[in-house]
């Protein structure tokens, strides 16, 4: 501003030094040429006139340039719209003008970036709620099982997947995690929870559900990503459990009679790795009895941190199991265990996603009954 | 800043059929970032028939670290070549064990078993 006041006055007293000047030579001229009463008019006149000029030529150097690049200015400032500042002129008006276009410039690209990234949550929100909508909102129980699961992705778009078929006498819980999280594990994920509502319906068993399933990922999904996955099948009428495990986490156990939980290797290997899996997997049964429970989770559970870096592990899990378990529904259990975890990782980022569903065997209707109950975190 | 994975590479063994990479550290997608350049670099002008990747030295691995392996994997055996993997700890070969992976990739216990082999 400094710069502008002196160039300010700087105009102003050049242009009242050439009035001045010009002032005094017509009033020398009509001095020494006319009689005294006309160049008394003359120098009036010429005062007025010259008056006008001076205020003219201050008007147009100095007031309208700077009133025109302060105009866009508070514009700017005031989050309004604001034009380029058009001007050939190379002085202080010239380089404020320049000045001001540039950093407008550089403001319109930043602002385009921030609209680019707006643009893009906006669509990563909507990617959120699509997968939100293909998960199960609601947990289901059915005939024999109380089932509770939870969900909670890491980032907008998780690579975690669940989800509940009721088909042709049989009622399919799975439990997936590709690879990473993100829009390319959730593109996946989403693919696969697709592939398992349809083959569940072509197909009477779950081995063959998860043999379709890799057959058809293998074809579609880059080297460096899987899917594990495992698929426990209910049999409505005979309430028998059995699963297939594609290189997914443990399946615990809980016993409602000892007290005491294993933790059942899944097996096979994770969707994806192979063209045929139908060698490697199998359909095994999975004994459970009135008060059992069954913990399907991803490894974003046991893989959570404290802000120590200490590991959740499954041993931790395995005791919040053994300790929730009798006391409580599938949903309460599902509580207590996610509490656990969320207090075990204090303030720690969730670093990857986490699922945790809880299958209790009752005959008994859950007080609150689980299809109210939200799967989310 | 303290890396969270690092590499060594032995490329000077005599024996002309492989070359061990040592790794230390934790193998996650953080772990990968810190060696990934030096690791593409070398796998990608791998002249021998063998790669062996040395885990006596890391602690940790998750599904993206295995993701990597598998990519590094399918690289080799697309040119006719082969990972190899020694020395895992048991918490490695539990996540092994989990996913599957050795259905697909070498494991041994260590050098000396590998050589046996």
């Amino acid at each position: 501003m400094k710069i502008i006041l002196k160039s300010l006055t700087r105009k102003l007293f050049l242009n009242f030094l050439l009035v001045s000047g010009v002032i005094c030579g017509v009033y020398y001229y009509f001095y020494f040429t006319e009689t005294e009463s006309v160049h008394y008019y003359y120098l009036i006149g010429s005062i007025s006139g010259l008056s006008v000029l001076f205020l003219f030529l201050y008007y147009f150097q100095a007031y309208r340039p700077l009133k025109i690049t302060l105009r866009q200015m508070q514009a700017l400032l005031a989050g309004k719209k604001y034009k380029r500042i058009y001007t050939n002129r190379i002085d202080e008006y010239g380089i404020l003008a320049h000045f001001f276009n540039q950093v407008t410039a550089g403001l319109g690209e930043v602002s385009s970036d921030l609209k680019d990234r707006d643009r893009m949550l906006d669509e990563l929100t909507i990617a959120s709620q699509l997968q939100r909508d293909i998960l199960p909102l609601k947990n289901s129980d059915v005939d024999g099982l109380q089932i509770s699961a939870k969900n909670k992705a890491a980032t907008e778009v998780g690579g975690d997947s669940f989800n509940f078929f009721t088909k042709k006498g049989k009622t399919y819980i799975y439990i997936g995690d590709v690879t990473g999280h993100g829009v390319s594990a959730g593109l996946i994920m989403t693919m696969v929870n697709s592939l398992m509502s349809v083959f569940t319906d072509m197909y009477s068993d779950a081995f063959d559900v998860v043999v379709n399933v890799n057959h058809y990922i293998k074809r579609h999904i880059k080297k460096a990503m899987f899917m594990t996955m495992v698929l426990l099948s209910w049999d409505n009428d005979k309430k028998t459990m059995s699963y297939v495990g594609a290189g997914h986490e443990h399946i615990i156990v809980y016993n409602a009679v000892t007290g005491l939980c294993d933790a059942i290797v899944s097996g096979g290997v994770a969707l994806g790795m192979v063209p045929d899996n139908s060698k490697i997997i199998k359909e095994k049964k999975l004994a459970l009895e009135e008060g059992d429970v069954a913990v399907l989770f991803t490894d974003g559970i046991t893989e959570a941190r404290n802000s120590q870096g200490e590991l959740f592990g499954l041993e931790n899990l395995k005791k919040a199991v053994v300790e929730y378990a009798q006391e409580y529904s599938a949903d309460g259990i599902n509580y207590h265990i996610a509490k656990d975890v969320s207090n075990f990782m204090e303030d720690h980022k969730q670093d990857d996603d986490m699922t945790l569903i809880v299958i209790k065997r009752t005959s008994k209707v859950s007080e609150k009954n689980s299809e109210n109950i939200s799967t989310i975190w | 800043m303290q890396k969270n994975l690092s590499i060594e590479i032995n490329s000077k063994n005599s024996d002309e059929k492989y070359d061990v990479v040592k790794f230390v550290g934790e193998l996650d997608k953080v772990g990968h970032s810190d060696v990934d350049v030096e690791l593409e670099k070398f796998v990608k002008s791998f002249t021998k028939k063998i790669l062996v990747f040395d885990f006596a030295g890391l602690k940790f691995i998750n599904s993206e670290g295995i993701g990597y392996l598998m990519e590094i994997h399918a690289f080799l055996m697309k040119n006719d070549k082969k990972l190899v993997i020694i020395g895992a700890n048991s918490h490695v070969e539990d996540v092994f064990n989990t996913i599957g992976i050795q259905e697909i990739i070498s494991i041994y216990a260590n050098l000396t078993e590998f050589k046996s082999s």
